[in-house]
């Protein structure tokens, strides 16, 4: 196959993608569901990044005054990290169906660069048309709102052509690179799929980051110099924050299942805690996306504090600007948290589709089914909660301390408060969708999963 | 010798395959029965009738005064957790689990306290000759390890009845004997009743007497003495 290169390959790939099963054809659409949101929200921070000028406003502010629109594209940015997550999830489903094919392929010839770029192919294909489709849906959704909304100056909004083909080669880039990284430990060999030694457990010096971002954000805060100094460190407190609930998440689900596992009464308790042990970084990929967010809803109760508080000096109403900013920052985090846990239904009908033998054996055994449902349960909550309320911890600590240099009780109770709501949503939302997903538990414990293969 | 479970004309088809037809077969408190054939013949579609796994489209199944194929999911989980132990081909343990968290977990389930069937599933292993496994993980075993494990936790409830889907099929001969051994010893020393599923001739000798299935039609072969 090597020597005919494409010529070849792409025919191949067409008959592979005909022969696909229904769960991997299931797995296109979100394939190109996922590029296409990527698509939509960094054409949105390009969008922001090239508008000039400033139109006065106020229930706009956030794209219509020229300060204001880097941390506009900056928010419309981070959209896509969940996004790419679940791209990455997505990329995962029928990972087993599709190495065995590989192997077969390579039985047949095809050396490891063929079944690579087979990968790769794919990734793009449902890249391209996720990305044209999300290019095309920018350009209407705009049209459409600026005629919504009475928008005469439409130049001045309007997307420009010539960035788009740079965001849809980005994202078919990042889809080829997600497919890739998700075989990046499988060798495909002729007679079988081996997978490379298994990775050490996540050390805890991941953990590093988040209080140093959170010592850098206090910092940055109290620091004298607030424009040259301190706006600077915060921020990169905050960053630094950030990117510990990411990092540090495997390692806090690693010690949360290790203690669960020690204390396990119940064998639901003892099966999920030893499940999330064997692997943490399979949870918290998605958990540190839901981290994320409680982070970011934690996070702007200090600038919702403050506008209550000028509200309440000013002895008026919260101002339309304001409103319209803190309702988008909470339409971004409702957004953001819907594509993490859609993310976590994906990772967990892989696991249970491409992992269930032993499943359905344990159902064949006598363990009923809503045991395992409830096991499924538990492993959510064992790995949702000790990393959101590390996230939630540290960015309420971080923005008080760093935003206000007199003690306030209000603004402690208004955090505390924030940060137990947001560390309750999203739990809430992970379990709710563990519960939703659980119905893939029995096709999993179906009797025919137990014919050796 | 008391008839423990009876099918009587049980059929099961999977789309247009049609895997069982009409088969009757009765298995007796504490026998040894293999049921073999050739593969595709029928034989784990009868045993997973046999087990309350499968309910057949047509016939009864019954254990004891209970007919199976007339209870609801719940009942018959329940009742393969308290009366059946099954052992698959493949092991079926959880992979994350360490041996005697394998053959504790059932027990656990079935309303016993973690330390009391840590300690049952500690004395099985020790009993099966697998003591040494029991703080490793399904991927640390051999094949004739896994399958003792298998065998403990199948056994480890007391069960009156262990079903095993070709337990030796993935070993070779001396470990497929040893675990045989062991499974058969155990089931005839606390008159348990063994349905073993096989296509291995030697393997269908240790049993006292042969169900062979072909083209999904039963054929029940006389009892005889080993």
């Amino acid at each position: 196959m090597t020597g005919s290169g494409f010529r070849v390959l792409l025919p191949v790939a067409a008959m592979l993608a005909r022969g696909a099963s229904r769960p991997e054809r299931r797995r296109r659409p979100l394939l190109v569901g996922c590029s296409a949101l990527a698509t939509f929200f960094l054409l949105g921070a390009v969008n922001q990044l090239l508008i000039r000028g400033t139109t006065v406003t106020q229930w706009a502010g956030l794209v219509s005054e020229e300060d204001l629109r880097p941390g506009t594209a900056l928010g419309l940015a981070l959209l896509v990290v969940p996004v790419l997550a679940l791209l990455h999830q997505a990329g995962r489903v029928t990972q087993a169906a599709r190495e065995r094919r590989l192997a077969a392929l390579r039985l047949a010839g095809a050396t490891p660069g063929d079944v690579r770029l087979l990968g790769a192919v794919e990734a793009v294909r449902a890249g391209t048309a996720g990305a044209v489709i999300g290019s095309l849906g920018y350009v209407a959704a705009q049209r459409i709102a600026m005629a919504v909304l009475h928008v005469h100056d439409t130049g001045r909004y309007a997307v420009p052509l010539w960035p788009i083909p740079l965001v849809v080669a980005v994202v078919v880039a990042a889809a080829v690179v997600t497919s890739l990284r998700v075989s990046r430990r499988v060798v495909v060999s002729p007679v079988r799929v081996t997978r490379r030694a298994s990775r050490p457990a996540p050390a805890a010096v991941t953990l590093i980051l988040l209080p140093l971002g959170v010592l850098v954000m206090v910092v940055g805060g109290q620091t004298q110099d607030v424009d040259k100094v301190g706006v600077p460190l915060f921020y990169l407190g905050g960053a630094l924050t950030a990117v510990g609930v990411a990092a540090g998440a495997g390692r806090l689900i690693l010690a949360s299942a290790r203690l669960a596992g020690r204390w396990a009464r119940t064998p639901e308790t003892l099966l999920a805690a030893r499940a999330l042990e064997a692997d943490p970084r399979a949870a918290s990929r998605t958990m540190a996306v839901v981290g994320l967010v409680v982070a970011g809803g934690t996070g702007s109760a200090v600038i919702e504090w403050d506008v209550l508080q000028q509200a309440a000096v000013d002895h008026a109403g919260v101002d339309l600007f304001w409103l319209v900013s803190i309702g988008s920052t909470w339409l971004g985090l409702l957004f953001a948290l819907l594509v993490a846990v859609t993310a976590l239904v994906v990772h967990q009908a892989e696991v249970l589709l491409e992992d269930g033998r032993s499943t359905a054996a344990l159902a064949a055994a006598g363990v009923p089914v809503a045991a395992l449902r409830r096991t499924a349960l538990r492993r959510t909550i064992i790995a949702a909660t000790p990393v959101c309320a590390a996230a939630a911890l540290a960015t309420a600590v971080g923005m008080a301390a760093g935003l206000y240099t007199s003690a306030s009780w209000g603004l402690a109770a208004w955090m505390a408060a924030r940060a137990l709501l947001m560390v309750a949503v999203a739990i809430a939302s992970a379990s709710a969708v563990t519960l939703v997903s659980n119905r893939f538990l029995t096709r999993a414990a179906a009797p025919d999963r137990l014919r050796a293969e | 010798m008391s008839p423990l479970l009876r099918a009587s004309g049980v059929s099961k088809a999977f789309g247009r395959t049609r895997a069982l037809r009409d088969a009757s077969v009765t298995i007796g408190a504490g026998e040894v029965v293999a049921v073999s054939g050739p593969s595709g013949a029928g034989k784990s579609t009868l045993l997973h009738c046999l087990a309350g796994i499968l309910v057949p489209d047509a016939g009864e199944v019954h254990y004891g005064a209970t007919r199976l194929d007339e209870l609801d999911e719940n009942a018959r989980t329940r009742l393969r957790r308290e009366a059946f132990g099954i052992v698959f081909q493949f092991g079926g343990l959880v992979p994350e689990l360490t041996a005697a968290e394998n053959v504790a977990v059932p027990l656990m389930f079935g309303g016993l306290s973690r330390a009391k069937a840590a300690e049952a599933a500690r004395e099985w292993l020790e009993r099966l000759g697998a003591g040494d496994c029991a703080p490793l993980r399904p991927g640390e075993l051999s094949g004739g390890q896994v399958q003792r494990v298998a065998v403990a936790r199948a056994l480890a409830h007391g069960p009156e009845v262990v079903f095993a889907d070709e337990p030796t099929g993935a070993l070779d001969s001396v470990a497929g004997e040893e675990v045989l051994g062991s499974l058969l010893a155990e089931a005839r020393g606390r008159g348990t009743a063994v349905v073993l599923v096989t296509h291995d001739n030697r393997v269908a000798a240790y049993a006292d007497r042969e169900i062979v299935v072909r083209d999904g039609v039963a054929a029940e072969s006389p009892a005889v003495t080993r």
